[in-house]
């Protein structure tokens, strides 16, 4: 699922600080999942808000509010028609929230209480990392089911650069920050595997149309969707 | 009790209990008693008590504690105290409860005769009066209380354990007419033409006679008799050497009375082994520790006389007790014969009813001694006239004729509402599962607070009552000991997002995610751990529906405190040893205003629990962990709560400084 | 002939190739460049011009190169993935080849990461580019050179001519595979390989073995890589933190004995260990030589392009020759 890092409280207060109502909206979705906006976060943002006002000597009445997901209008609309005198949201969910919000008509300011920051899996608790980069046209049976595009710094298709070190981490990798190298995961997968002939042939530069450099993306499943026609009719 | 499956109805599981609470006879919620006096709500825990059983002082000395015996804890160590926790909650309560009492009001004017006011008839009289109906109790001894008054030692039952019971009682306003036997003073006819309904509790209140060769000599007595001239303050001159025959509970109390009234040597001779012997283990034990001698699979069969006076009783040895299906039928070895020494014998080898007041009346008897009599109905072969306690389920404890007494009074009330006497079910509870074997390895292990109690030397020269009773610091120690059984984590599965947050902090492994988690109420300890972690705030810990959250608490403090507050204090109740320390409450120190908030574990303490403070103007909050916190876990997660928290307080201007963990 | 560069007649003449490296400065400053060569002038076949070595903004490769063959010098132009997408590159090459540019070596380059990771602050915050990488970059210039096709399939006016390298770092994890990715630069294109820098020549060699059972060493032409060692402190830390090379324990001491033999005069010591490094890398040379398949070398002192003709000359290298 997408994960998240709560924003600096300085920088959300900052974005809010002239406002008299604001509302804290969690997601109940993904941002809930990683820990970073759901309900009881929701709680924790706006509890650290009501302080930094008190400290810079700020009336504001901050309201706090969880919906199932920020990613469907069902859900979003009710907060958009509700907000009453609320002058600003924050919003917890990831980025795909903020948006939402503002595309369902939401009528005042909507800000990031988060960053987002990769779709990945949790490794243990409090711990994740990013497994995916929704590139658009997945590689993953090319490289026994490891993404070099989401876990190669140099999104290198061909096996490894020379900067693996003997652990088998990345030569960005540090104590702190410890990154594995993908390809000498993937190697070691297709060993296993008994496939590791088949990264002996060379694959052509990417077709990155389907990745975020093709444009903002679009999905339609035409079996799902009603033309606008057909939507008349069906009312 | 893991063979039964637990009815499922819309996949919604049923609520289970503790099994202490399903084990006790008038269901009192026993796990509910132990945790408010773990939160020093000792009155509240009282009421919980009387709540189910009218007759809280006296079972708080006497009671057999079949709750005990179920108690899980005992897979871990020992039992929780249940019986000793019970009797502190008595004793705190002492005084509020002569305050608090207070008549019932009566509504209807249809009334109820009860014969007899021991613990059953008693019990019948409490609920119905409750109810509106005016109740007089017949009682053929000169004082109420029926078997507790007059064959319960003082040393195991003191008069001051029975009077507020009895005085609780009184205060509704039954009507308690003693000094008068139905059947020779007043009529059973006459009762029901007084009465619309009467109820006969008259108990087992004669002793069974042995017939023995010699069972006529005037030293040869009836341990009903005994204990009875005893307790009314007559007691007859025992000799030194004293023989007490039969191996139950009335025996045992025999014994343990001779003693008392100083015999040198008192012996008891019964059918049974150690194992088989009726009475409860810790009585025989007590009578061991007392010096009684115990003569195990002897039968009596003469009574030796010289002289006029009694010199022992010819024994002989038991084959068997009990024959294949388990029913009493001893059979001997006729040629195995000896002598037991002693110049008094005292029979207490079973109790049996005193039913002359039924002669001429159409109530039947079903066998010698029996009355005929429908136990789903409480009633007996005469519509309007019921039965309860030991005349009808035959020798119990003084719980078990209360429950008898509640269900009695549930069909007296049946009948006098509808004409027809209902059927009465008993309250069917489903006891939560046995504790898995991976939970007791994890459950960290707690002394038992021993109840301090007077040596045998020193119990044996008197009828004070022997167990000294639990002091405030051993009560609350005591109580923690307590599991939580079945009132452990909720979900909310509307909110719920699968995260396995719960799952993965739990120190016990409760919660079992698919589609949502779900708390296994038989693993749960209540710890209330995920209720602090889980990102979706959708757990709820049954055990502390009452409490409140803790930032709401602090506000409710502070608004309270008239004075503005300095510090507040976010406390580990674990090592409290005084009820002041588990109340929410301002203290005042060294120029400082606390406010203090005990927690049951200071690892519930949230973020927003941390930080509210600081919004209301305080200037420092303070977390205090106990010393040896019983959950795994806990500690460290709270420790990286309260660093992130300092962040945040760092980020907002009030400076983590001001947040401490102790 | 594929580009009719010097390297590639040297090679083809069957001489023992030498190329050796120029890092542009970090600024606009010719003077420093005309400095180098004329360091480095008559020292080797062809001069490697580094690209934004460990992602430091320096004066461009291209440029570099050009003031090269400008000053009748031929440059080897190292072009990284990593800042550029296809079709960047593919004009760059095609401006180079303009400037008579014949050598390039195709390099996904270090990660951004690493400008920061010395005293400088670089730019780790810049976002990369690796739209293909350094196999795939190899075959584009193959394709332009070959087939006078873009990438993407349109046809060029003019094809360039160039002469194709690969980097090969034959001992980093995972080592099974190594061999596998140099086989993978050969079938891409590539007309020669420039070795990571190799300390344990005996390793190598084993490698080798493996090279040369698949023909590759045939197929192109393998330059093995050679750092002059300054100090036991750089061989250290090329041991334990560069990835890709090992440096034998003898090494290490070798070059610690020559520093401890000045005592307390950290000037000599500093002094015994330059010369100390010049005699490794010129056994090095020597031992690499020797290893059958390696048809060359690259010299790479760091910041330290005196140290090549003293390095080349007792190796008996020079003079260089004219084909």
């Amino acid at each position: 699922m997408i994960k998240a890092n709560s924003k600096p409280l300085g920088e959300v207060f900052g974005f809010i600080e002239n406002c008299k109502k604001v509302l804290v909206l969690g997601c109940g979705g993904c941002a809930t999942v990683c820990q970073v906006g759901g309900e009881k976060e929701v709680g924790v943002l706006a509890q650290a808000l009501r302080l930094k006002a008190g400290t810079e000597g700020k009336q504001i009445e901050f309201l706090e509010n969880t919906v199932t997901r920020q990613c469907e209008p069902e859900f979003v609309d009710p907060v958009v028609e509700g907000l009453g005198d609320v002058e600003a949201i924050v919003s917890t969910a990831c980025g795909v929230g903020v948006n939402h919000l503002v595309e369902r008509g939401c009528p005042v300011p909507v800000f990031p209480g988060v960053d987002t920051v990769f779709m990945g899996s949790t490794l243990e608790h409090g711990e994740w990392a990013e497994r995916c980069a929704a590139c658009g046209q997945c590689v993953l049976h090319l490289t026994g089911g490891i993404c070099p595009i989401a876990r190669c710094a140099k999104n290198l298709l061909n096996g490894p650069c020379g900067g693996t070190t003997e652990d088998g981490m990345c030569e960005i990798s540090t104590p702190e920050n410890p990154v594995p190298c993908a390809w000498a995961e993937i190697v070691e997968r297709m060993k296993q595997l008994g496939t590791l002939q088949e990264l002996g042939e060379i694959q052509p530069p990417k077709d990155w149309s389907t990745a975020r450099d093709g444009g903002p993306r679009r999905r339609v499943r035409a079996d799902l969707k009603l033309d606008r026609q057909e939507q008349k009719v069906q009312s | 009790m893991a063979e039964t499956t637990p009815e499922k109805t819309d996949g919604v599981e049923p609520e289970t209990h503790a099994p202490c609470r399903v084990a006790c006879p008038v269901r009192t919620d026993t796990r509910g008693y132990v945790d408010l006096i773990a939160r020093g709500r000792y009155r509240e825990a009282f009421e919980k008590i009387r709540q189910a059983n009218p007759f809280p002082s006296v079972c708080a000395l006497i009671c057999h504690h079949p709750c005990e015996v179920e108690c899980r804890r005992q897979d871990v160590d020992d039992p929780v105290a249940l019986r000793h926790l019970k009797r502190f909650a008595v004793e705190q309560a002492r005084e509020y409860r002569e305050r608090a009492r207070h008549a019932a009001e009566i509504t209807h004017s249809e009334t109820i005769g009860v014969v007899g006011s021991g613990p059953a008839g008693l019990t019948v009289a409490h609920d119905c009066i409750n109810e509106g109906y005016a109740v007089t109790v017949y009682e053929s001894l000169p004082r109420a209380g029926g078997l507790l008054s007059c064959s319960i030692p003082k040393y195991r039952l003191p008069e001051e354990a029975l009077t507020p019971d009895l005085e609780d009682i009184l205060a509704l306003g039954v009507e308690i007419r003693t000094g008068v036997t139905v059947g020779e003073d007043v009529t059973l006819q006459e009762l029901q033409e007084k009465h619309e309904a009467v109820v006969l509790a008259v108990g087992l209140s004669e002793s069974r006679d042995l017939p023995l060769e010699n069972h006529d000599h005037p030293d040869v007595l009836m341990a009903l008799p005994f204990l009875c001239s005893v307790a009314l303050g007559r007691p007859p001159q025992v000799r030194d050497e004293v023989i007490v025959i039969g191996g139950g509970n009335v025996a045992v109390d025999v014994a343990r009375t001779c003693v008392r009234l100083g015999a040198g040597t008192v012996r008891m001779i019964c059918l049974e082994n150690e194992e088989e012997m009726p009475a409860w283990e810790w009585e025989s034990r007590e009578a061991l520790e007392e010096g009684i001698e115990i003569i195990h699979r002897r039968g009596p069969t003469k009574v030796l006389i010289e002289e006029g006076r009694i010199v022992g009783v010819t024994v002989r040895e038991v084959e068997r007790v009990f024959d294949e299906k388990g029913r009493f039928a001893p059979t001997y070895h006729d040629d195995r014969l000896s002598t037991v020494a002693g110049q008094m014998i005292i029979v207490a080898i079973g109790q049996r009813a005193n039913l002359d007041l039924l002669g001429g009346t159409p109530v039947r008897l079903a066998r010698e001694g029996m009355l005929q009599f429908d136990a789903e109905t409480m009633t007996t072969s005469e519509g309007g006239i019921f039965a309860c306690g030991e005349v009808v389920t035959g020798p119990g404890s003084a719980i078990e004729a209360v429950a008898s007494g509640h269900r009695a009074a549930r069909a007296v009330l049946g009948y006098l509402r509808t004409g027809r006497a209902p059927v009465v079910e008993e309250e069917k509870l489903e006891a939560v599962e046995e504790l898995p074997r991976n939970i007791i390895e994890k459950v960290k292990s707690i002394p038992l607070v021993a109840m301090p109690t007077l040596s045998p030397e020193e119990r044996k020269r008197s009828f004070v009552q022997f167990e000294l009773g639990y002091g405030e610091k051993d009560a609350l120690a005591e109580a923690r000991r307590c599991l939580s059984c079945a009132v452990g984590a909720v979900v909310d599965e509307d909110r719920c997002a699968a995260c396995l947050t719960c799952a993965r902090i739990c120190p016990f492994e409760v919660p079992v995610v698919d589609e949502v988690a779900r708390m296994v109420s038989e693993t749960c300890q209540s710890c209330g751990l995920c209720v602090a972690e889980c990102p979706a705030s959708c757990i709820t810990i049954k055990r502390f529906q009452d409490v409140g959250e803790i930032a709401d608490r602090i506000v409710a403090l502070l608004q309270d405190a008239g004075t503005e507050v300095t510090r507040v204090e976010i406390v580990c109740s674990r090592d409290a040893e005084t009820k002041e320390k588990l109340q929410d409450r301002i203290v005042k120190a060294d120029g400082e205003v606390l406010a203090r908030v005990p927690v049951t574990c200071a690892a519930l303490a949230g973020e927003v629990d941390m930080m509210k403070p600081f919004e209301l103007g305080v200037k420092a909050v303070l977390v205090r962990r106990c010393r040896e916190c019983l959950y795994n876990g806990a500690s460290k997660r709270l420790a990286k709560r309260v660093g992130r928290t300092k962040e945040i307080l760092d980020a907002a201007g009030v400076g983590g400084e001001r947040l401490t963990l102790e | 002939m594929k580009s009719g560069s010097n390297l590639e007649k040297v090679l083809q003449a069957g001489h023992f190739a030498l190329t050796a490296e120029l890092g542009p400065p970090m600024g606009p400053s010719d003077e420093e460049i005309k400095q180098k060569m004329e360091i480095l002038r008559g020292n080797a076949d062809a001069f490697n011009i580094t690209d934004c070595q460990t992602a430091v903004v320096r004066l461009s490769s291209i440029a570099a190169a050009i003031m090269l063959v400008q000053g009748g010098m031929e440059p080897v132009m190292q072009m990284t993935t990593r800042d550029r997408n296809r079709i960047a590159i593919q004009a760059d090459i095609l401006g180079a080849a303009a400037f008579g540019i014949k050598n390039c070596l195709c390099i996904a380059g270090d990660h951004q990461k690493f400008s920061a990771a010395g005293k400088l602050k670089g730019h780790p915050g810049a976002k990369n580019v690796y739209d293909v990488d350094s196999i795939q970059l190899v075959g584009i210039l193959k394709k332009m050179r070959d087939e006078g096709l873009m990438e993407g399939g349109d046809p060029l006016d003019v094809a360039p001519r160039l002469f194709i390298g690969a980097a090969w770092t034959p001992m980093a994890h995972p080592l099974e595979f190594r061999v596998t990715r140099l086989a993978k630069k050969v079938a891409a294109g590539a007309d020669f390989i420039q070795t990571q820098g190799i300390y344990d020549v005996e390793r190598f060699a084993e490698i080798m073995v493996e090279v040369r059972n698949l023909g590759l060493h045939e197929k192109t032409a393998i330059l093995g890589g050679v750092i002059v060692p300054k100090s036991a402190g750089m061989l250290r830390y090329m041991d334990s933190s560069v990835a890709g090379v090992s440096v034998p324990k003898a090494l290490i001491k070798r070059m610690s004995a020559a520093g401890e033999a000045a005592g307390k005069d950290k000037k000599q010591a500093r002094r015994n260990q330059s010369k100390e490094g010049i005699k490794i890398a010129v056994e090095l040379i020597e031992q690499l030589r020797e290893t059958e398949g390696v048809r060359g070398v690259h010299l790479q002192a760091i910041e330290w392009e005196r140290a090549i003709p003293r390095i080349v000359e007792p190796a008996g290298l020079l003079p260089r020759p004219h084909v």
